[in-house]
């Protein structure tokens, strides 16, 4: 499995303090059947932001290959961003002060809790044509979204990835989050399941019970691929084929 | 799962060209082609008076046929709002027209081939939030002009004409239009109000689609 949205580089945000806090996270996920992470840093617009720079990301990332290495743990990590939404971001990823998903083309991006903005639809054109691909960070927590998961869908057909988190899956975060959540795999507005690992105990970075869990709703097929396949064509710059989200009536 | 499958069997030119619908669509090419034969068509638009009423699914076999008579044909898909265009070919269209019309620098156009040689693909690309302002540029009319110059025929489609300004935008800058009406559902009063709208701005409507129509018994003797 590949976990898309990860917490795990130490002292640059709310997510892991320590190096050996990073590892021990690995071992979890690994121990979980993951094999692929991304090492998602909030970005400076984020509240949650302590230090962010493309080279100190890499340097915390090449320190993380290293022990993992030394300690025979068999985890590869990518670096990305959660980028929060802000204007400029198009001119920052191009610069190099905002970092995809690897070697990629696709972003991870947050909106605001509380609201879908009305700049959006443009920010995306703007992102898109510049050949940008979106993943949609945690979309469940949106209150505006969880009253009307109807929003989405403009999104969706704008080729708009939707990933959501494990542990609210899995009713972690309570049931209102997971109704949430449900109702967006029984409309076909999901296509990522991820961990947003913060620590060892926060979210721990495991995905196999949520991918379990949505199995029950969406079938095993299409609950694999929120974890293997959808992510790996993300990282991969591959063709995706996003199916028409229905309509919550 | 997908609608892909789906949308990959409507097109019956391709499919079954020697059914009646693609038969149908033989004459409808021949039909445009006698149109306008001392002015020939070069570019044509295809709309509809409202969702639904199979202007894609014409459009993409007309294309095909058209392809198949060995002309160099380019779909393009000004369908800014729902583009389907690339479905029928299981084709991707994150990068198009619109990628095209806001590119920086000058880039090759991003055509996509079909299993039809002749017929090329120029998707949507990324769907901009005001289509209409996409479509009446000036950067629209040299993608035009480009297209012209890399096909015998170059086929748009776009949205439905009474909803919103984008096809009335784009028919005043193509040699043809046509409009896909479906029997028993689209009203006279919706047909003519097209008609109106298209004939305001001086587009050239060569004809009309009927979609869905009846076929008489004794039309199944050619099938």
């Amino acid at each position: 499995m590949i976990d898309l949205h990860t917490h795990i580089l130490y002292d640059l945000d709310d997510g892991a303090s320590t190096l050996e806090e990073s590892l021990e996270m690995a071992r979890i996920a690994a121990a979980d059947g993951i094999h692929t992470i991304a090492a998602t840093p909030h970005s400076p617009a984020s509240i949650a932001s302590r230090h962010y720079s493309p080279t100190l990301i890499v340097q915390r990332l090449d320190q993380l290959r290293a022990a993992l290495q030394s300690e025979g743990i068999g985890l590869n990590v990518v670096e990305g961003t959660e980028i929060a939404y802000d204007g400029g971001i198009v001119e920052q990823l191009r610069r190099g002060d905002l970092l995809t998903y690897g070697s990629s083309r696709a972003i991870l991006l947050e909106l605001s809790s509380n609201r879908i903005p009305p700049t959006l639809e443009n920010a995306l054109f703007n992102l898109q044509v510049a050949g940008y691909r979106i993943v949609l960070a945690h979309p469940e927590r949106i209150v505006e979204v969880q009253q009307d998961p109807n929003l989405l869908i403009p999104l969706i057909e704008r080729g708009v990835c939707m990933q959501i988190t494990a542990s609210a899956l899995v009713g972690e975060q309570g049931r209102h989050l997971q109704q949430v959540c449900e109702t967006f795999l029984s409309h076909a507005m999901v296509h990522i399941i991820a961990s947003d690992t913060h620590s060892t105990s926060s979210r721990p970075p495991k995905l196999a019970a949520a991918c379990e869990y949505a199995a029950t709703l969406v079938g095993a097929a299409q609950a694999a691929a929120f974890v293997t396949t959808i992510p790996m064509a993300l990282l991969q710059n591959q063709p995706l084929h996003l199916p028409q989200p229905k309509k919550v009536k | 799962m997908t609608t892909e499958t789906q949308d990959a069997l409507a097109l019956v030119a391709l499919r079954d060209p020697r059914s009646v619908a693609a038969e149908a669509y033989r004459t409808l090419r021949t039909n445009i082609q006698f149109s306008s034969l001392d002015k020939p068509l070069h570019t044509l638009l295809v709309t509809s008076t409202s969702a639904d009423e199979g202007k894609s699914t014409t459009l993409a076999n007309l294309a095909v046929t058209m392809a198949q008579a060995e002309q160099r044909v380019i779909l393009v898909d000004c369908d800014l709002r729902r583009p389907s265009l690339h479905t029928f070919f299981n084709l991707q269209n994150e990068v198009g027209l619109t990628s095209m019309i806001l590119a920086q620098d000058e880039m090759p156009t991003p055509l996509q081939s079909t299993p039809i040689p002749d017929l090329k693909l120029l998707a949507s690309g990324p769907l901009p939030p005001r289509p209409a302002d996409i479509l009446g540029s000036r950067r629209m009319e040299a993608v035009i002009e480009r297209l012209r110059n890399e096909a015998d025929v170059v086929l748009f489609d776009t949205p439905p004409v009474i909803a919103v300004t984008d096809a009335a935008v784009l028919a005043t800058r193509v040699d043809g239009v046509l409009l896909v009406l479906q029997a028993n559902k689209t009203s006279r009063e919706r047909a003519r109000r097209a008609r109106e709208i298209l004939d305001k701005v001086k587009a050239n409507v060569v004809g009309a689609v009927l979609n869905n129509a009846e076929i008489e018994q004794e039309y199944d003797y050619y099938a």
